[in-house]
């Protein structure tokens, strides 16, 4: 039971939903950089939403399946197609032994995940299978590697019938409505740890502009253009934890929003914090394309942290009941 | 317990944050609550991050009462935050010398003093390990004595070795893999940093740097 790469177009790497519990240590949380999508894409497939999925970073990647797999696409970046027949996003696919996938060109989204019922079964290093090469953890998937998967769930099973079909069959129900979010380019925040100390200017420049993601942005994190940033009076700080969603403003005054493989600590003064919610809609965004920031409450961010979680509770009970499990 | 504030860092962490400053004292409180809530910890946590005056806890919100910041200022404002920790005192043997750590003959003229005050210098403390970051077993270490305090480089080097002993400021610290680095290179150790999933030091710890002439 495997999955091979053929081809492996600008990164793609197997991901999860972080490597918990090492931080102190100064190994980052890592994981999928959209995790609301990795998380439905899993549940489509009757996977836990938390297993390994592949993070493919825009088109070009090229993979065969060995073996009969039920697979889902999520996220964005790329269009999957087997032939000349465009796979939906957010449909469980059946794919039979031999299928060959190509991630065609699409002008929106980055990063596109791809969950296998059983999951992507790499071993786990400190507990997680997300890939984090400076810690040994995992490898960016080169040509030629196979990936194992674990065994399928019941769920997975049923969904694929009792009459294994002899084609790639993509389901006729799924979960379409869950696709706009990312094409947003507005990213709530919160207030950052050290907000009061910036200038008014740049405060007010902050929630007003456009900011540009430029070409030195990758999984650790997104280096702005558009507008500097400064505070009021220089004062030097010292090392703080920092986290995904982070936004520190480094000398010189451009915001750097941390992403998945942050860094565990960091001295630079952080204007804001980009709620969990839109961390997932900032991982789909990519080199070139422009953001803007709005504030809201904590007691929105929590709301929105919370409804999101029942959403994806809401999704795995219709399939539950619909393959009455 | 004064000077105390406590913010969300995101929805899952919390910070509580004493007086910033590189100060052991204060340094004693945040490993000591880190104690505290790992010994007893909550419902839905995960994890602490010690830093030089911070404790960063992470939880799961889902598994968490949503009280958990005002439970945290009650531990922190009834808790006394003192008494012994039990760190451990880690011997580092440290190379000095040009030929291992570029930056030894640029420091020591930087700083007007010869090699051997340097090495004499940084042999002569008992450093305390604030927190590890920057990279997986990246240990920061302080507080390096006054002569020996230099500014980060302008240009960081595109490569530092592993094992790299460097200064900055007033702090020092020992690069686990190769990387960029912005610190001055005055020494070189054969100790692995993080191997197998394993930070070799802890925040807390102490170190001890003794000079040998080779591996």
């Amino acid at each position: 039971m495997s999955l091979s790469i053929i081809k492996t177009g600008v990164y793609c790497s197997v991901q999860d939903q972080g490597r918990w519990g090492h931080q102190r240590f100064g190994v980052p949380v890592s994981g999928c950089m959209d995790k609301h999508a990795a998380s439905v894409a899993n549940i489509l497939c009757g996977n836990a939403h938390d297993l390994a999925v592949v993070e493919f970073v825009m088109h070009g990647a090229c993979i065969r399946f060995e073996t009969d797999q039920l697979i889902a696409f999520s996220g964005g970046g790329a269009i999957p197609v087997s032939g000349h027949r465009e796979l939906l996003l957010h449909r469980a696919i059946f794919v039979p032994g031999n299928t060959v996938i190509d991630l065609r060109y699409k002008d929106k989204g980055c990063r596109l995940y791809m969950a296998v019922a059983g999951g992507i079964n790499t071993p786990l290093v400190m507990g997680s299978r997300s890939t984090y090469e400076p810690a040994s953890a995992g490898k960016r998937l080169a040509i030629g590697d196979e990936l194992p998967i674990g065994q399928r769930a019941d769920i997975s099973q049923r969904m694929i019938g009792k009459k294994v079909p002899k084609e790639v069959t993509i389901a006729k129900w799924g979960a379409v409505e869950l696709l706009e979010e990312m094409n947003t380019d507005c990213i709530r925040v919160l207030r950052g740890a050290e907000w009061e100390q910036f200038s008014e200017p740049s405060k007010k420049k902050w929630l007003s502009a456009c900011f540009q993601i430029t070409q030195a942005s990758d999984r650790m994190g997104y280096t702005l253009s558009g507008e500097t940033l400064g505070l009021a009076d220089r004062q030097d700080m010292v090392s703080t934890a920092v986290s995904s969603g982070t936004v520190q403003v480094v000398p010189g005054g451009s915001p750097l929003l941390l992403m998945a493989d942050a860094q565990t600590t960091g001295g630079y003064p952080r204007i804001a914090q980009v709620i969990d919610t839109d961390i997932s809609t900032c991982a789909q965004k990519r080199p070139g394309d422009k953001i803007r920031f709005r504030e809201v409450s904590d007691a929105v961010s929590q709301e929105l942290y919370f409804s999101r979680i029942e959403e994806l509770k809401r999704l795995e009970k219709t399939i539950r009941v619909k393959f009455s499990i | 317990m004064d000077k105390v504030r406590i913010y969300r860092l995101s929805e899952r962490s919390i910070t509580v944050s004493w007086e910033p400053g590189i100060r052991p004292d204060i340094h004693h409180q945040v490993m000591q609550l880190d104690k505290r809530i790992t010994a007893d910890s909550f419902p839905g946590w995960i994890e602490n991050v010690p830093a030089y005056h911070t404790l960063t806890i992470y939880f799961d919100p889902l598994k968490c009462s949503p009280d958990q910041e005002k439970c945290l200022h009650t531990l922190i404002s009834t808790e006394t935050l003192s008494g012994p920790l039990t760190g451990r005192t880690i011997r580092v043997p440290v190379v000095y010398h040009k030929t291992v750590a570029p930056d030894l003959e640029l420091a020591a003229e930087k700083l007007g003093i010869s090699i051997d005050q340097l090495i004499a210098l940084h042999t002569s403390r008992r450093y305390h390990v604030y927190m590890l970051g920057f990279m997986p077993g990246f240990p920061y270490l302080g507080e390096l004595p006054e002569q020996l305090n230099l500014p980060r480089k302008s240009v960081p080097a595109a490569k530092v070795a592993a094992g790299t002993v460097a200064i900055a400021g007033r702090q020092t610290g020992i690069y686990p893999f190769d990387s960029p680095g912005g610190w001055y290179a005055i020494g070189k150790t054969s100790i692995s940093l993080f191997d197998h999933g394993k930070a070799y030091f802890e925040p807390g710890d102490k170190v001890e740097f003794y000079q040998v002439n080779q591996f």
